[in-house]
């Protein structure tokens, strides 16, 4: 598979600038038509994974880098989407995306990565005292 | 890039409908529950949440709904939804909402639903009154 097509953007860490991301996202997806409904769940996962690096990361610089990617041979096949920060790192429990808080109660909060990974087909995570790196891929 | 949320809220006989217009955030999540605790104070322990015209959410906001869901089953009630976007709805699946909430098509069902098994509760004022 080669690279067709990528878009990079910096954004800084505002409410609501997840949405910028996710349209972006949402509008390379469906220019290789990708189906309708697929193209809203990969929406919802690049805001999740934007609002994780604006609410967890600590990152210094106040920015969120997104890499938009098409990847294919002759015609698109997948759409790559990264999301970098150059913080602190998550904490262990948004990183486990457990269902429990640690009272052992339903959670109300930190449900972005599970979000994540349950709504594009391949999710990547690295995360450190570098940043974090979150690298999720959805087939068209 | 920003979108507020509108709330309206519809009185009926024994039932509240919440209509929202825009993006379910952490402001928009708070909005709603503003409305639903409102609903609540005044008697209405059935609400029905109308998210037509919100076709973009994220966890933060419909965390804010889960607690708003967890206060109408502490008293009883019954919260539910309609016109969910298919992600909205898978989100909704994930996130643990439709294991304690209905969720209907569209309104008119909803409400069919809602208001035709049961007497309306007690302390929900009629319509007109």
């Amino acid at each position: 598979m080669r690279l067709l097509h990528q878009k990079e953007l910096v954004l800084p860490m505002l409410p609501d600038k997840e949405l910028e991301a996710g349209e972006e996202a949402s509008e390379l997806a469906a220019e290789a038509s990708m189906d309708a409904d697929r193209v809203d769940e990969l929406r919802l996962a690049v805001q999740e994974a934007f609002i994780n690096a604006s609410e967890h990361s600590g990152a210094s610089d106040g920015r969120v880098y997104v890499n938009l990617a098409l990847l294919g041979g002759e015609r698109p096949e997948l759409v790559q989407v990264t999301v970098r920060d150059t913080g602190v790192g998550f904490p262990e429990p948004v990183l486990r995306g457990t269902m429990r808080n640690e009272e052992g109660r339903p959670r109300k909060r930190g449900w972005g990565l599970t979000l994540i990974r349950r709504l594009v087909d391949e999710v990547e995570i690295e995360s450190g005292t570098h940043g974090t790196v979150v690298v999720m891929r959805k087939k068209i | 890039m920003t979108e507020s949320l509108k709330v309206r809220v519809d009185r009926r006989d024994g039932l509240a409908v919440v209509i929202t217009e825009g993006y379910i955030n952490n402001q928009g999540g708070e909005q709603i529950a503003q409305a639903a605790n409102g609903l609540i104070e005044e008697g209405y322990r059935t609400l029905l949440l109308n998210l037509a015209g919100s076709k973009i959410v994220n966890s933060i906001g419909i965390s804010i709904l889960i607690e708003v869901l967890e206060r109408v089953l502490e008293l009883k009630g019954k919260l539910a939804f309609c016109n969910l976007t298919p992600t909205i709805q898978k989100t909704f699946h994930i996130m643990g909402l439709t294991q304690y909430a209905q969720v209907y098509p569209d309104e008119p069902t909803a409400v069919a639903e809602l208001v035709a098994p049961a007497s309306p509760p007690s302390g929900v004022p009629n319509s007109g009154s």
